[in-house]
């Protein structure tokens, strides 16, 4: 059994929509997620935890007021910081030599696609201290993974910085079209948060829908 | 020959433009969209056509019940395709068109490529299951269809007789089965579209899904073909070709399709603006010959044979049809008038039939027009399709006084209406949990808030244009977001769609007196889709691929001479 990754992005839409978030942000993260899973990186698995977490504790903290602090203690949400990258709020370091840090991000993976298509080629995404590090190409994803599972961090300190080694031949495999069966889980997990946003059905909603009080014998 | 040079993919732009948007895209005029040359169901069978394609039955194992499975391949230049049939034995009273039934006469799926009983088997166990189940990456399509009963058993019973069927109730009828959902594009676990959407026999819009359809027709003959020769081996004949060819594929369209049109901007975008374009080319023809002229008229004539076969029983409709069947009588007289000589003889039967016609007959007239014009028009279909699997960036940098005017430019239709009214606000859509189908509630009457979809563009963009008046502080929309990010979803909308004329309906989709069955029928008439039969306001049936011929029959006609009736002289 699997999953074409157009399903997934439609039902990972619903997952972040049904976890609390805006239409305008669940899009993002859906995008983010199949972005991912489409590169070869577990992006639906940072996708599942990350909306777990989203549910129980974002309303807990305050609305991000558009200011980076680096020594944050509340983790800052990837999507909130992403689209504020990616829409131009927050500004990339182009200049040689310069870093930019973001703070502790929760589900740093997640940041990942947003700082791709913003960051000049050269810069890399690197985080927390296991030095996972991504170099960025245009049109391309490199990456030198030195600790795999730091892929799935659930928070960390992220910088966008040059390069600091050629990354070496590193061939992520070839993006798989599909979800494999082993995100089952996950999809189980985006199932109950999508279920959040359909409403119980009721007779009168069955009566009107397509087929409804129709002679079958015709 | 006409008179419009280079008739071919380099035509050169219209000389007369395009209709505006604030013309086209209003619902009462998107809900009475005809089906024409660019329909997709037209699209594909001219390409099965030109390429050559071959049709057979490999496997035919269906029991003296009607229960068993079938396959039909269809094989063209490149590739093969295999529609996989599975026939079960419905209890009557098991049999249902809505989307919450569970069984079916027959469930299918379009397998890529030629099918061997390993996957029969694997596809046993899932795909009567339809929704419930998981197909995979190597089928396209998933569908089911039920008999309509009546025809099928009067049908069985003439035919194992050796009688041919009461035309009249063929007619009346027009299928022996339909469809009730006909999924692709990776929906349950089939292929995505980026696996065959280069393909080039797919190349436009929904061209696997009518490939399945089609054999479905196929399969709906044999059947029945079939159970008379079970019933009676010794009398039994087959339908007769020009019969048969009366029966397409019923469907039955609810409100699952209504939030495609929504959904998916910059695709209806393609769609209408080809057949806009189509009609502007064939309003700049300079001339048309006596030849074009005499078949075009016959065309009306055959229009009008086959409006007078389309039976509706909703009062709405039947007053739409019966204007139309009015319409078409004094678009003859009409076009009598017209002769070689007469210059721009289409842009001058179009201007008359926006004056003269009712919506219905405009839209109709379009479609006739278009028909005689395949060479000048045909290319147009390959532009029929949009990437939208890519999520548009935002343009943060755009300034909040450019968006705001993109909003106001864009929503001009909007500004107008007062969304603090009830009537305004009335409807709420929403999905279901019983069948994760949307629905459209009642927003005052029903606690539906929490639940409800964003299909609702114009109520979204007055809102926004509302917080924007507000938002002094902040000067681009990257700023203005930060502050208002519940606004990203309708500012991305505003921003993708700012160079797309058709792109948004523009009418309130959430209004009182908004009619889903407008937003069906538009997307229907794209599919090819004839006969439409409103059921009540949001779900009607239609008809596929009537008259058109036979995976057999394709070499020796030509489909795009086969949508209306033949005349009987």
């Amino acid at each position: 059994m699997s999953w074409s990754l157009g399903e997934t992005g439609a039902l990972a839409l619903k997952a972040a929509r049904g976890a609390g978030m805006t239409w305008g942000l669940a899009e993002e993260a859906s995008e983010a997620a199949v972005w991912l899973q489409a590169r070869g990186l577990p992006g639906v698995s940072a996708l599942c935890r990350y909306l777990s977490w989203y549910q129980l504790q974002n309303s807990l903290f305050p609305k991000w007021t558009g200011i980076l602090y680096e020594d944050n203690t509340i983790p800052y949400c990837p999507f909130i910081i992403g689209t504020a990258i990616s829409d131009g709020a927050i500004k990339i370091p182009t200049s040689v030599n310069t870093e930019g840090s973001l703070g502790l991000i929760r589900q740093p993976l997640l940041l990942l696609p947003f700082v791709s298509t913003s960051a000049p080629e050269g810069y890399g995404l690197y985080v927390g201290n296991f030095f996972i590090s991504v170099a960025l190409g245009k049109e391309k994803l490199l990456s030198h993974l030195d600790f795999p599972n730091a892929l799935l961090l659930d928070e960390a300190e992220c910088f966008i910085r040059p390069v600091s080694k050629a990354p070496p031949n590193f061939q992520l495999k070839g993006p798989p079209l599909r979800l494999p069966d082993c995100y089952g889980g996950c999809i189980n997990v985006f199932n109950t948060f999508a279920g959040k946003t359909y409403a119980p059905s009721t007779e009168q909603s069955r009566s009107t829908g397509a087929g409804a009080n129709s002679i079958d014998d015709d | 020959m006409d008179t419009l040079q280079n008739y071919n993919q380099d035509t050169p732009p219209p000389k007369v433009k395009l209709r505006p948007s604030k013309l086209v895209m209003r619902l009462n005029r998107m809900g009475a969209f005809h089906q024409s040359r660019l329909s997709f169901l037209r699209v594909l069978l001219r390409k099965l056509k030109t390429e050559n394609w071959s049709f057979d039955q490999p496997i035919w194992r269906i029991n003296n019940k009607g229960v068993g499975v079938a396959t039909y391949c269809a094989r063209g230049p490149d590739c093969t395709y295999t529609l996989i049939v599975f026939s079960h034995d419905l209890k009557d009273d098991l049999r249902s068109d809505r989307v919450i039934a569970k069984a079916w006469d027959a469930t299918f799926t379009l397998f890529d490529g030629e099918v061997d009983e390993e996957q029969i088997i694997r596809l046993r166990s899932s795909v009567p299951l339809q929704e419930a189940g998981r197909i995979s990456e190597t089928e396209l399509v998933l569908s089911r269809a039920n008999k309509s009963l009546r025809l099928f058993s009067h049908v069985r019973k003439c035919l194992a007789s050796g009688a041919q069927p009461n035309r009249s109730m063929i007619d009346q009828v027009g299928y022996l089965m339909r469809t009730t959902a006909v999924y692709g594009a990776g929906k349950f676990g089939a292929a995505d579209l980026d696996c065959w959407g280069g393909r080039s026999e797919f190349l436009g819009s929904f061209q696997p899904e009518m490939l399945t359809v089609w054999l479905i027709r196929t399969f709906s003959v044999d059947l029945v073909e079939h159970m008379a020769r079970i019933d009676s081996p010794k009398t039994c004949v087959k339908l007769d070709p020009e019969i048969r060819r009366k029966l397409g594929v019923g469907n039955a369209t609810g409100l699952g399709m209504a939030p495609f049109l929504i959904n998916h901007p910059t695709l209806i975008h393609s769609w209408v603006h080809a057949r806009e374009t189509a009609l502007a080319r064939v309003r700049s023809v300079d001339l048309a010959n006596a030849t074009t002229l005499f078949n075009f008229k016959n065309l009306v004539r055959r229009a009008k044979l086959s409006a007078q076969n389309w039976t509706v029983t909703d009062p709405h409709q039947i007053k739409k049809v019966e204007c139309l069947r009015g319409d078409l009588d004094v678009l003859l007289k009409k076009s009598l008038e017209l002769s070689g000589s007469t210059l721009y003889p289409w842009n001058i039967l179009y201007k008359w039939g926006m004056a003269q016609m009712s919506i219905e007959g405009q839209e109709a007239l379009i479609s006739l027009m278009m028909e005689p014009y395949g060479a000048l028009i045909d290319d147009l279909s390959s532009t029929m399709s949009a990437d939208e699997t890519i999520l548009n960036r935002i343009d943060g940098h755009q300034t909040t006084s450019a968006l705001k005017e993109l909003v106001r430019k864009t929503y001009d239709w909007a500004n107008s209406i007062d969304f603090d009214t009830a009537a305004a606000r009335a409807r709420i859509w929403y999905i279901s949990e019983e069948k994760l189908e949307p629905r459209l509630g009642e927003r005052f009457e029903e606690e539906l808030e929490h639940f409800e979809q964003p299909l609702s563009p114009g109520y979204d963009a007055m809102k926004l244009i509302r917080d924007l008046s507000q938002s002094h502080k902040c000067t681009n929309v990257a700023e203005f977001l930060l502050s208002f990010p519940e606004h990203r979803h309708i500012v991305r909308r505003v921003q993708t769609i700012a160079t797309k004329e058709y792109a948004e309906i523009q009418d309130n989709t959430i209004a009182a007196e908004m009619m889903p069955i407008d937003l069906l029928r538009c997307k229907l008439s794209f599919f090819g889709a004839t006969k439409f039969d409103p059921r009540s306001d949001r779900w009607l049936r239609i008809n596929l691929f009537q008259h058109m011929p036979f995976p057999n029959e394709l070499s020796k006609f030509d489909p795009d001479d086969m949508v209306f009736p033949q005349l009987i002289d």
